[in-house]
């Protein structure tokens, strides 16, 4: 269907459907030829019944309306559309009356219908009223073609972004992985990622860009390309968090920003060299002891603020047998009906559920707690998730 | 929400009541952002009514601190409740304003 650069006549363009439900042979004949020459393709219901079963097999463009029918009238008719059920695409239906009584007219309005035009009619405001409501009625299949569309490059997106995350953990003897990604929309603004370095220490990220949806998503593939690239290229840990830095200075705006932490663990020694710039504390689950502690970093501003960036590595040595839980604030700020939050607490509490479990069902059963908070409402931003136990 | 409290010499003191997530941020934005063009030097926003940030809410008080130093003014934050200093302290973001007890 072409669009017409001129404001109204699309029934130039394309055969508009229109169903004439008039009980009067005489007059649906006169209504139909008028609708003809408009360029109409012209359906005839004899009676409100005859109209509602042809509506049930297909849709029409348009519907014109006889008030006084015998059996279902007009109006009747008109009602019972509007209660058939919103599935119905959009369509106009004008009641032809010869009533002008204002309470008839708003009999009419309140059973849904959409226009009037009073018997006798004039067959040049017929014309007009008519092109009017089906330029309406193309205007908003136009509009559904459109969301359509949208919908099917928003799925895409989600589908590029699910690719960009690690697809299996890295194979590193001793440690295990597992992580959760919940995005609260189509896409999502967090990042995590654990690569193993030549050198066979193993990089463990997670990032969170202020925002969600689309823009937020393709900042965070930016992010995981510009830190793929740099380990590949052995650049060490506080250089990747400047340039890094810079990178997204130039990408964000200065409303935007990315909290990042990131840490190097030397499978030999256990020694976890941690770098945070403006993320929460990781936690240290130790599965003896059933204990959760914060593992305190020394950090500093989010990433893509401030061109003048220090920042400072904080060691920790880890212990087989111990869980370190990386998480953005989507886990811990998801709210319950009553406004409560998940909490640090809410958290910590989850976790120490799962001393029993293997990783992935722990990693399982942090979700499910942090869900049935947030039940009846959803999640409200991006969460994410990932364990990095260490030992078998 | 964002309220008018009063002007000083000092500068206008607004105030932010309830809460500011990515949804509200993009209004919050444009009506702080408004402000930076008026004649006021210096504009302080007390936080001690505000419930919850998230971190688009952050985007906007770290983005608005800069369009006002853009030109020349000044925007500062004041008595963050419990809750909002913690998040503050976790982006480290509670130095840069200025508001961190420490």
């Amino acid at each position: 269907m072409s669009v017409s650069g001129d404001s109204g006549f699309f029934l130039r363009s394309a055969q508009a459907e229109v169903l004439v439900c008039d009980d009067s042979p005489t007059d649906a004949a006169i209504v139909r030829s008028l609708l003809v020459k408009q360029g109409c393709k012209v359906t005839i219901a004899r009676s409100g019944a005859e109209a509602l079963t042809k509506l049930a097999e297909r849709s029409f463009d348009l519907l014109l309306l006889d008030y006084e029918m015998e059996g279902l009238s007009g109006v009747e008719v008109a009602r019972q559309l509007r209660h058939g059920g919103t599935s119905r695409p959009y369509m106009p239906v004008i009641l032809l009356t010869a009533r002008t009584a204002q309470s008839d007219r708003l009999e009419g309005l309140q059973a849904g219908a959409t226009d009037f035009i009073t018997k006798p009619f004039d067959p040049l405001e017929l014309t007009a009223r008519i092109e009017n409501h089906l330029h309406t009625k193309r205007l908003h299949d136009r509009l559904l073609a459109t969301n359509a569309e949208l919908n099917a490059e928003r799925a895409k997106v989600r589908l590029v972004q699910l690719a960009l995350l690690p697809q299996e953990m890295p194979r590193i003897k001793g440690l295990s992985f597992s992580a959760a990604y919940l995005p609260s929309s189509i896409a999502s603004g967090d990042y995590y990622d654990v690569i193993e370095r030549a050198d066979g220490r193993v990089v463990i990220a997670i990032a969170d860009v202020s925002g969600h949806g689309i823009p937020s998503a393709m900042h965070m593939s930016v992010l995981r390309s510009s830190l793929r690239s740099m380990v590949e290229e052995d650049v060490d840990a506080v250089e990747i968090m400047a340039r890094l830095n810079r990178v997204l200075r130039h990408a964000l705006d200065s409303f935007s920003f990315v909290t990042f932490y990131l840490a190097e663990l030397d499978t030999h020694t256990l020694i976890l060299s941690q770098l945070a710039a403006g993320h929460h504390n990781p936690l240290l689950h130790d599965l003896a002891s059933n204990a959760v502690e914060e593992l305190p970093v020394e950090g500093t501003l989010p990433l893509g603020l401030d061109e003048n960036f220090q920042i400072a590595t904080t060691k920790a040595t880890l212990k087989v047998g111990q869980r370190l839980i990386l998480y953005t604030d989507g886990v811990t700020d998801e709210q319950n009906i009553d406004g409560e939050f998940f909490s640090l607490e809410g958290l910590t509490a989850a976790i120490r559920e799962t001393a029993g479990m293997g990783l992935d069902a722990a990693k399982d059963h942090i979700v499910l707690r942090m869900k049935s908070h947030s039940e009846g409402i959803g999640n409200q931003d991006d969460a994410t998730l990932l364990i990095m136990q260490v030992g078998p | 929400m964002l309220e008018k409290c009063r002007e000083s010499p000092d500068g206008d003191v607004y105030r932010l009541v309830g809460s500011v997530t990515h949804e509200s941020a993009t209004l919050l934005r444009g009506e702080l952002e408004e402000l930076a063009i008026t004649p006021i030097q210096r504009l302080v926003l007390d936080l001690s009514l505000l419930d919850f940030i998230d971190t688009g809410g952050l985007g906007v008080l770290v983005g608005v601190r800069r369009k006002f130093q853009d030109v020349g003014k000044e925007f500062v934050i004041v008595n963050p409740s419990e809750k909002v200093l913690i998040v503050l302290r976790m982006t480290r973001l509670a130095a840069l304003f200025g508001v961190d007890p420490a």
